[in-house]
């Protein structure tokens, strides 16, 4: 193959390496216009090539000094630059991974984030709900909390207490039923008593006429005995008079003492149909208080594992939140790598210039020592290429927690 | 008195998330940016536990660590690595270097408070 046919390959290839590298890296770039561009750039050089070679007679070349030396500077040049398309092949595979990686993370982090903040949501929107319950059930007139554990044991105490005396009352009202009933048993005892002295008062009073007649009989000798025989009716109906009116008075007392006894007996039986129902009231209020505290104490279980839940969905999102500098440092590692390649573009475009200079015009033998300056630079580059850009400092896969190791 | 604890990161967010959480924890946080930062603050101030990453700007976190461990008062203080490397050879260097464990980021906050339980109490 003659020199003009190498460069024509050679620059061709160049004009399709270049644009391809600038599609893969730049995807504003893939557009038909760029890729026309490139096309005609490869076309333009073909025929400027083509063009030089009918163009130039042979007697050109003779002006380079060494036909062998160019040739094998052009050969040099082609393996050069298939190196660094299959390097930057190889990294341009490695650049696409580690973005598929970073988006992948960001992808992950995000849903996990969404997810975990949604759920905060509606477990925030739960225990606000319960806690609006909680505190409806426990708030007293003014609004305040009360200690409802303590409130229910002293209204316990409260309610027993009170029924405790009632039920003691009512047992004293049924002492004092049968104790007014011992008293008119007395009082009955007592009128029988009035009854005797009625008799006696009767008798007293038979025995007065008796002694008058017999005074009257007596005649003047009796008169005295008269006297007293009088005196002795007057005590009589004195007596039978007072034992009518204690009679009366004890009467009246028996009638109390019934009436209170009817009173007592009502109150009793009044007392303890009202402590009865208050005993079972109480009781009832009681279940209610059991119930409404084993209900407080669901809402309250329910509250806990809302909030361990909420927890758990926090520490979540904060774990999901440290995407950012993980994908940080990798587009930073990203950027490194791209610099390492954007360096050694800019040893091969000075190369290329060198070339296509040569191509037109030959190669002057600064150009040819330049050109090998470039070489030798691109060379060193690719050599440390994979040294620079092997030490990746995120090596995570997902978005698991990462190890602990204590040494 | 709460115990002290140094967190060195170059990331804001990260910087944020480890001083909630060990704040939460009930411990006192001091925030560095980087490990030049963090050397001034350790030295301001003697921590209880260094909490730092490894790639900084700067100072990175090994360099902090031996510059730390020349100093008197840091040589029984511990300090755990809190970073995105993983690799056997970085854990190998952190150790040499004076490192008392290596968290690999990201961090579970609870874990991450057990853990610094579990070296300061």
């Amino acid at each position: 193959m003659s020199l003009t046919s190498k460069l024509r390959v050679a620059g061709t290839a160049w004009a399709l390496f270049v644009g391809g590298l600038l599609l893969a890296f730049e995807p504003a770039l893939r557009n038909g216009a760029f890729i026309a561009g490139i096309a005609a750039l490869a076309l333009g050089w073909l025929w400027l090539s083509g063009g030089a070679s009918a163009a130039t007679p042979g007697h050109a070349l003779d002006e380079l000094r060494s036909a062998g030396e160019q040739t094998g500077l052009m050969g040099e040049t082609a393996t050069t630059l298939i190196r660094c398309s299959q390097e930057f092949g190889e990294q341009f595979d490695e650049t696409r991974a580690e973005l598929q990686r970073a988006q992948t993370i960001f992808s992950e982090a995000i849903e996990t984030l969404i997810g975990s903040f949604h759920a905060m949501l509606d477990q925030s929107k739960q225990q606000q709900a319960l806690g609006l319950l909680v505190l409806s059930r426990n708030a007293g007139e003014g609004g305040d909390a009360v200690d409802f554990a303590r409130f229910t044991q002293e209204t316990s105490s409260t309610l027993r207490a009170f029924v405790d005396s009632v039920v003691e009352n009512s047992k004293l009202a049924m002492a004092l039923v049968e104790m007014t009933e011992r008293i008119s048993g007395q009082v009955r005892e007592v009128l029988g008593m009035l009854g005797e002295i009625d008799g006696i008062s009767k008798q007293t009073n038979l025995l007065a006429l008796n002694a008058a007649i017999e005074a009257a009989r007596a005649g003047e000798a009796g008169r005295g005995f008269s006297v007293v025989a009088d005196e002795v009716r007057d005590l009589s109906a004195r007596t039978g008079h007072f034992s009518q009116q204690i009679r009366a008075r004890v009467g009246s007392v028996q009638t109390s003492i019934g009436d209170a006894e009817a009173a007592i007996n009502r109150m009793a039986a009044q007392d303890m149909t009202f402590a009865i129902k208050s005993k079972q009231d109480v009781e009832q209020a009681m279940d209610s208080v059991e119930r409404m505290n084993e209900a407080t104490g669901q809402t309250v279980g329910e509250l806990q594992h809302i909030a361990e839940a909420m927890e758990r969905n926090v520490s979540q999102a904060v774990m999901s939140l440290q995407f950012q500098d993980m994908v940080t440092q990798l587009i930073g590692h990203v950027a490194k790598r791209l610099d390492e390649l954007h360096e050694i573009m800019r040893e091969i475009e000075g190369a290329s210039g060198i070339v296509e200079q040569g191509a037109a015009t030959g190669i002057a033998p600064p150009q040819a020592e330049r050109l090998r300056g470039y070489l030798d630079s691109v060379r060193t580059r690719l050599d440390r290429l994979k040294e620079t850009t092997n030490n990746n400092p995120v090596c995570q896969q997902s978005f698991a927690s990462g190890e602990v190791e204590l040494f | 008195m709460a115990k002290t604890i140094l967190a060195i990161d170059d990331s804001a967010s990260i910087r944020q998330m480890v001083s909630f959480t060990l704040k939460s924890a009930g411990y006192e946080v001091i925030e560095a940016v980087d490990g030049m930062d963090g050397l001034d603050k350790a030295k301001a101030k003697t921590a209880h536990l260094v909490l730092t990453d490894q790639n900084m700007p700067r100072m990175d976190g090994l360099t902090l660590i031996r510059s730390l461990r020349g100093l008197p008062q840091y040589q029984a203080v511990p300090i755990l690595m809190l970073t995105t490397e993983s690799s056997d050879a970085m854990k190998s260097q952190g150790r040499a270097a004076g490192a008392t464990g290596w968290l690999v980021k990201p961090f579970d906050p609870q874990k991450l408070i057990e853990v610094v339980r579990k070296v300061i109490g």
